[in-house]
């Protein structure tokens, strides 16, 4: 059994002291900077599902995603002396966090060069663009549900991480197009037409979940 | 926001439904023992990839320095052959050049200092030359004598646990204080230089022992604890650790709660 999948609410949660929880991002990393540990605490505590999810989604699957997001954390950490508040913390996390899964992903298309599969599909990420449509049958109603989710998260997981990571941050984590635009250091114009492309590559892979 | 506004109504409805059914996908939260995690790996001291980063390097590192070797050995005895072969003097003459052979030295052979420290011979040892047939170009004996079994043994050989300084330390310490290769580690090989003898066991390691005085042993380590997660790092990800001699986070799991415990 997993264990990360064991939902245990540790008690530390809800005992975080209240000044905390109403302290702005910022403050609680110029509280981090001075040394208190309880004020990090707060920021893993905000910041870890939204995190874990998109992560989750980008990498389409759980395990890789809990390390990263943890990894991400770390980093933060380490890096929080470097941490100017030039842009919201959120857009400094989730890029990051972006940083990382890419970085992920780069290294797993290394090892598979080294597959059998490799030899015939060399750039796996620019080929699936082309990928045909699904078009088994619908299965039963009942069914539809889980899998309909299983066949969205992978019909993500073949996109381009261009247009992976603004389409997740847009629909899934909800992030405004500015703060996309400033993650992923690009302009607002690009930004808008990478995730309506993401959409309509979404849309051809999916048809019949429509 | 007005931009944000304008934006939405310019989507087409295809667009919207794509939008739509991402926004109901089910949510991942992250796990109960996530803060553990994230702390246990600062409680290590760096970030994991950061020493993956250089577990790469060195990993290269494995291949390069034994061809570099490999290479330099086949060369002094190439040269050494021909230098003792008594029927060829007109092609030894002509192919044991001194500057030549020299190129093709890996450079702490070439310094004198540091084969006499890993030699422990007298420095002046280096600069002898053996008796050879007169006509041959003469070469030094630091060459003739197979450098590279010299330099072969300290990486090699690294040793995998020092002795206590009181205990007079490890002679190959003593003799290599400058060639010191600190290679990625097993999980498993990096518990035992904490005194642990774990071996993997599903999605977790299982401690079979713990030395007895061992800093391990010293932390409250005892057989049969699980370990879920070394430095923040599970069986899972194949992860490997560079040793340090610096405090090694461990997470244990004992029926569904957990410990941190540094040992160091």
């Amino acid at each position: 059994m997993a264990f990360d999948k064991i939902h245990r609410r540790s008690a530390e949660v809800y005992e975080t002291p209240v000044p905390e929880k109403n302290l702005s991002d910022h403050e609680l990393i110029a509280a981090t900077k001075e040394g208190d540990e309880t004020a990090f605490a707060e920021i893993v505590n905000r910041y870890r599902n939204p995190i874990t999810n998109y992560l989750y989604r980008f990498l389409n699957d759980y395990e890789e995603a809990v390390d990263l997001a943890q990894e991400t954390f770390v980093r933060v950490y380490f890096a929080i002396e470097r941490y100017h508040t030039d842009y919201a913390f959120s857009t400094y996390i989730y890029r990051i966090a972006t940083n990382l899964a890419i970085s992920e992903v780069r290294k797993r298309k290394r090892r598979t060069l080294m597959s059998l599969t490799g030899l015939f599909q060399s750039d796996a990420d620019d080929n699936t663009e082309y990928q045909p449509p699904d078009t088994r049958s619908l299965p039963d109603a009942d069914l539809i549900d889980g899998e309909r989710d299983t066949v969205i998260a992978r019909a993500i997981g073949t996109l381009p991480p261009k247009y992976r990571v603004p389409i997740i941050l847009r629909d899934i984590e909800g992030r405004s197009y500015e703060e996309i635009a400033t993650i992923m250091e690009l302009g607002l114009g690009t930004t808008k037409s990478r995730i309506s492309r993401a959409r309509g590559l979404l849309r051809e892979k999916l048809k019949h979940y429509f | 926001m007005n931009t944000q506004r304008e934006i939405e109504t310019e989507m087409t409805q295809d667009e919207r439904e794509v939008s739509r059914l991402l926004g109901e996908l089910r949510r991942f939260d992250a796990p109960a023992n996530f803060e553990f995690g994230v702390k246990a790996r600062i409680a290590a001291g760096k970030p994991a990839t950061a020493a993956a980063a250089s577990g790469v390097w060195l990993g290269y590192m494995k291949f390069v320095v034994p061809a570099f070797l490999l290479a330099a050995l086949g060369g002094a005895m190439f040269f050494g052959g021909l230098a003792g072969d008594a029927d060829v003097p007109a092609i030894a003459e002509q192919r044991v050049n001194p500057e030549a052979v020299e190129e093709t030295l890996p450079e702490p052979v070439r310094d004198e200092a540091s084969v006499a420290a890993v030699t422990d011979e007298p420095a002046s040892a280096a600069t002898e030359t053996l008796p050879f047939r007169e006509g041959l170009t003469p070469i030094p004996a630091f060459i003739a004598t197979r450098p590279a079994e010299r330099v072969v043994r300290p990486i090699v050989d690294t040793p995998v646990t020092a002795m206590p300084e009181s205990a007079g330390g490890s002679v190959d310490r003593a003799l290599s204080p400058a060639i010191e290769v600190n290679l990625p580690l097993a999980p498993v090989d990096y518990l035992k230089k904490y005194g642990i003898d774990a071996a993997v066991d599903g999605e977790v390691w299982r401690v079979a022992s713990v030395a007895a005085g061992s800093p391990a042993a010293a932390a409250g380590l005892k057989s049969g604890d699980v370990i879920e997660s070394i430095g923040g790092r599970k069986p899972a990800t194949n992860p490997t650790f560079q040793h340090s001699s610096g405090p090694m986070a461990l997470v244990l799991r004992d029926e569904g709660s957990f410990r941190i415990i540094t040992i160091d």
